[in-house]
This record gives structure tokens, sequence and C-alpha cells, in this order.
């Protein structure tokens, strides 16, 4: 690996993590934020327990709310969809929307008056999962993770869906049509590691490590 | 992602085996509009959005076609009319309304500021407190009276319930191509006539692969098959003698010669019709008597030679009568003690026989000259 694409490897991985960055509230909590691109996006997020154990997978960034980190996750976010895998990639529970119509421990959005965060609460034995977070109706379509999502690949797909020919090229509508934001917040607690599955870097990323590979360089040249 | 094709075959009859009562005939007659009028956007049409939003400013309309529905259908034959809706998404849980739509209205042209008139009556009311479920609504009476009153289809609309206004729905529309779950309405008719006919056998399918089976046993002998085609044998021996045939009829007495055969070179001299007038000699032994020869008495004369003799005389019946006898008789026996066959020979003769007589003679004496005879018919 040359140093110059090495730097930028590093350099994009130290930008990204202000951005997405696990902020441990508690030994077995952690906390993530985030912005989507587009509708389409899945941001991964992967986690592990050492024994059977109560776990608690939820969205604040919805109906906004106070995180695991104590940090407060401001309202207005898109509706949000968790599903979970097993090591192996097998689909154990997805929760979008508050099926239940009784919001349980859910926040009420003070837009919509919708309690639509996502929300798991599994019990599950030792072991390695992933937790996928998408956009509402970009589900998993299949058993398995391999089986992918329904609006992979679809772009910006909630104007359109939910508003028709109007809502081309519209994003982060709701089901109602209105208007959200393309920020997220997921919690995971109860686990002993939890990790961001990067997904690849945007291009102005690669674009600023070069230029701090280039002044890494001169510096060098001037101590010579 | 579900289809609409999982739909179809899956839900569908389950659903029906779901809500339809034991007896009856259900019927699904197809949604063919939805969509739904949203006051935040007054103009928009959302005809083809995967939701029927309900609640918070919108309000659904839905349109079915009964024409799937046997012809001829009355009200009276439609037991029960049962609304489907999924619910995709719950927003707030409450109820809605389901009113009768008065006017038509286009599925990619009704709007909020150009909506269809809704009857201010409410057909049925369903809570709604769960997403990702079926609710149901009894439409009896409105299906009933768009079946007796026809051109009043015009659909209905659901609304959020006046008695829980705040409710917040999302349907499935029939456009959903993530849970595919388009509203229904199953009909079930009653006293709908008897059961058709079985309909006829369907297609031969298609040959199956080649079985990797183990090699069965020895199948039965079969049947015998056709009779060879030889060639045609040599012609057998003749058949034996077949038996004697009835006696006829007897004839009058008359008798042909026909064939006096003598053994050796005898010398007959015939006499026909009892002369004894001296007849064709044979040369060769055989004295033709004449066809038309008839006689009584057949007298001639046999020149002896030396030796001993035998003298054969056939003749052919030609008629006769019944009972009549031929007999033989020798005169002027000159040596030889010549006599026929057996003195005063005498055989009984039918029409058509052959009649063979002999006449013997021994060496000694010493035959000499000649022996008349004669065969007299009786």
């Amino acid at each position: 690996m040359s140093r110059g694409l090495w730097l930028c490897v590093l350099t994009t991985t130290l930008l990204a993590l202000p951005a997405a960055s696990p902020l441990v509230a508690s030994p077995l909590s952690f906390s993530y934020t985030g912005l989507f691109t587009q509708d389409d996006n899945i941001q991964l997020f992967s986690f592990a327990i050492g024994a059977t154990a109560a776990v608690t997978i939820q969205t604040w960034s919805f109906a906004g709310g106070t995180n695991a980190a104590s940090t407060v996750i401001p309202a207005g976010g898109f509706a949000p969809v968790l599903s979970l895998f097993d090591g192996t990639g097998n689909v154990l529970a997805t929760d979008k929307n508050d099926n239940s119509g009784t919001c349980g421990p859910r926040n009420v959005d003070p837009a919509s008056g919708f309690c639509w965060d996502a929300y798991l609460n599994p019990t599950l034995s030792a072991g390695k999962y992933t937790v996928a977070l998408t956009e509402d109706d970009n589900v998993p379509i299949g058993p398995t993770f391999g089986d992918g999502f329904s609006e992979q690949g679809n772009g910006n797909f909630t104007g359109p869906l939910f508003l028709g020919p109007v809502g081309d090229g519209k994003s982060f509508i709701l089901a109602d049509g209105e208007q959200r934001t393309p920020g997220w917040a997921v919690d995971i607690v109860g686990v002993d590691t939890a990790s961001q599955i990067p997904e690849p870097a945007p291009a102005w990323l690669c674009a600023a490590g070069l230029v701090v590979a280039l002044a890494l360089r001169r510096l060098t040249w001037r101590r010579d | 992602m579900m289809t609409r094709s999982w739909w179809s075959r899956g839900c569908l009859p389950a659903l029906a085996a779901l809500f339809l009562p034991a007896a009856g005939w259900a019927q699904v007659a197809p949604l063919v509009a939805d969509t739904y009028l949203n006051s935040t956007n007054p103009t928009v049409n959302f005809g083809t959005v995967a939701n029927l939003n309900v609640g918070n400013g919108s309000r659904a309309l839905l349109q079915f076609d009964l024409s799937s529905l046997p012809p001829g259908t009355t009200a009276a034959q439609v037991s029960r009319a049962t609304l489907v809706l999924y619910v995709n998404r719950l927003g707030v849980s409450g109820a809605v309304d389901i009113s009768q739509v008065t006017s038509s209205w286009g599925e990619l042209t009704a709007t909020f500021n150009s909506p269809p008139t809704i009857s201010a009556g409410v057909e049925a009311t369903v809570a709604v407190t769960q997403a990702a479920v079926y609710v149901t609504a009894d439409l009896t009476t409105l299906v009933q009276s768009w079946i007796t009153n026809s051109g009043t289809n015009n659909g209905i609309s659901v609304a959020a319930s006046a008695g829980a206004p705040s409710t917040v729905v999302f349907f499935d529309s029939k456009e959903n191509t993530s849970t595919s779950h388009p509203a229904v309405l199953q009909v079930t008719l009653a006293n709908s006539g008897p059961q058709g006919p079985t309909g006829p056998t369907g297609p031969t399918g298609a040959t199956g692969p080649t079985g990797q089976g183990l090699t069965g046993a020895t199948g039965p002998t079969g049947p015998t098959g056709p009779a060879g085609v030889g060639l045609t044998g040599a012609t057998g021996p003749t058949g034996p003698t077949g038996p004697t045939g009835a006696t006829g009829t007897a004839g009058p007495a008359t008798i042909f010669g026909t064939n006096m055969t003598i053994s050796g070179s005898q010398t007959v001299y015939a006499s026909p019709n009892g002369t004894n007038s001296q007849g064709t000699t044979a040369s060769s032994g055989d004295v033709i008597m004449p066809a038309s020869c008839t006689f009584d008495v057949l007298e001639g004369f046999l020149n002896l030679t030396s030796g001993s003799g035998t003298a054969t005389f056939t003749l052919f019946v030609n008629d006769s009568q019944p009972g009549s006898t031929l007999t033989c008789s020798v005169s002027g026996n000159i040596g030889g003690n010549t006599s026929c066959e057996d003195t005063s020979h005498s055989v009984s003769v039918s029409r058509g026989q052959l009649v063979s007589m002999q006449i013997h003679w021994a060496s000694t004496p010493t035959p000499v000259g000649r022996v008349g005879f004669s065969l007299h018919c009786q």
C-alpha cells in the first residue's frame, strides 16, 4: 500500500469518526448518530455478547429524546427500520412504525403525532450479531442478509413512493407526505462490544486525506 | 419482498376461508381503483402511490368491480359482503368510518379539490389499533343496494371516524409492491343454484424426466400371436369309398348290353330280341351289343377253346323293374363241363348296375365247338 493511499484511509477514518462515533454511556451501551445521504442507505452495526442477555436496540431520531449517551437527539428524522441478523446472516427481527399501536418505549413525534422510532428488545445467546438501519419501506426481502433489501438501489425512493409523481427527486418523505431530515441515532444497549461498520468513504474524505499527505510530505522536506 | 402473486395465491384463499361462512359461494370483487385525497396537497392526485392515507386531512377512495358476480345475481342472493383492508402503518390508533361514494371519480384524477360526492351516512365503523394486520367491515347492505340499483356503485370512502378524529392509518393500495395487500371485497352468494358439472379434463402434462429405478422382474408370458401363413401341403391320399347309395326305383325290364368281355379269344354271337340269329362276331373278343337292343333273353354261342377257360359277360342294366333277375343258362354242354358261374346262375339286377356273369369250361372232356348260352331277364 502506498504511503499516500494509506494516509487517505487513515484520514478518512479519523474524519469519519466524529460524524458517527460511539459514545459509550456505560460499559454495555453504545450510541451512534449520523446522517443518511439518500433514502436507500444502509447503515450497519455489529455487536457481540459473551452470554445470553437481553439486548435493546432502538432509534431516537424520529421522535427525538435522550439517548444512552445522554445526548439529546432532535426529532424530525426519517422513519427508521431496524433489522437484526445473527452471525450467519439470518434475519432475527425487524421493527418499524410501531406496529403495536401503543408507542411503548417510543416517544411521540411532535410533528406527525406518530411514534415511529424503531425498537428491538430481544434476548440473545452468546455470539456476534449485525444490525441494519434503513429507512421506512426499505426492509429485508428474504430470510438472510444476502437476500438484500426492498428498496436497495432505488436511491431516493420515498418521494415517488409516498407522494407520487410530484415527489420525484424528493427524499426523506414520510408516509403522510411530511418532509423529514436525514439524521439518525441508534443505541445498542446490553452488549459486550459494538461497532459501526463504515460504508465506503465519500470521495471528499479521500481528497482530504490526500491534502493531509501532501502537507506531511512538505513538512518532511523542510526538516531535510 | 412479497409479491402480488403471493397475495393472490396465498392470502386471498386464506382470507376467504377465514371470513366466509361454511355455506355459500364466495366471490372476490376485484379492486379496480383506489386513491386518497389530502387537504395538505389539495391539487395532488395520489392514485399511483403505495398507500391509502386516512386521517390527518386524508380520506381514501376505493371502488370494486361487481361484474365478476354471476349474471343475474340478485341482492337477495348476497348473504354477506366483507371489505378487507391491510393496515400497513398506524400513525395514531383509533377507528375509521366507511361511507358510500355517490358520484363517479377517477383514480388518476380525483383530488381533494375535485372529490366525488360522499354520503353523510356511515356504512360501517372499524377499529384500527395495530399495524401489519387486516381489518374487516361488513358492507352487505351497501353491496346489495349496488346490485339492486345498478349504476350506483361508485365505491366507498374511508376516513377517520367521527368518534376518533385523530386516527391516522395507512392502508396498502393496489400499487403497493412491498407488502402487496390491496383491499378486497369478498361477496358470499347464497341460493346460487347447484354446482355445475365437472369441467373437461385438462391437457396431458409434459413427459416427466426419465426415472432411475432398478430393473423390474420379468413380466408374464404375452398372448398367442396370430396364425402364420404356411405353404399349401401336398394333396392327401384318396379317401375311403363312400357308402353305397340308396337303391333307385326299378325300371322296366330292359337290359342293354354294353361291354361283353370275353376272356381269351372267344367269339360270342349275340342274338338280341330273343332271336337266334347270329350277331356280330367280335374279332377282339368284345361283343358290342347295339345300344338299342332290348331283350328278355340274350342268347348266344360261345366258341370253346382247348383247355379250360372262362368267358365273362358284363352287362349294364339300363333299366329294370323291381325284382328283376338275370339268369344264366348254358345249353348244348359240349365238353369241358361248361357251366355258368354256377348252374342256372341267377342274380338280382337293378337299374344302373353292371352285372358280370361268367361261363366256365374245363379242359376235360376236351371242349369242342361252341356252346349256346342265354341270359334271361325276368
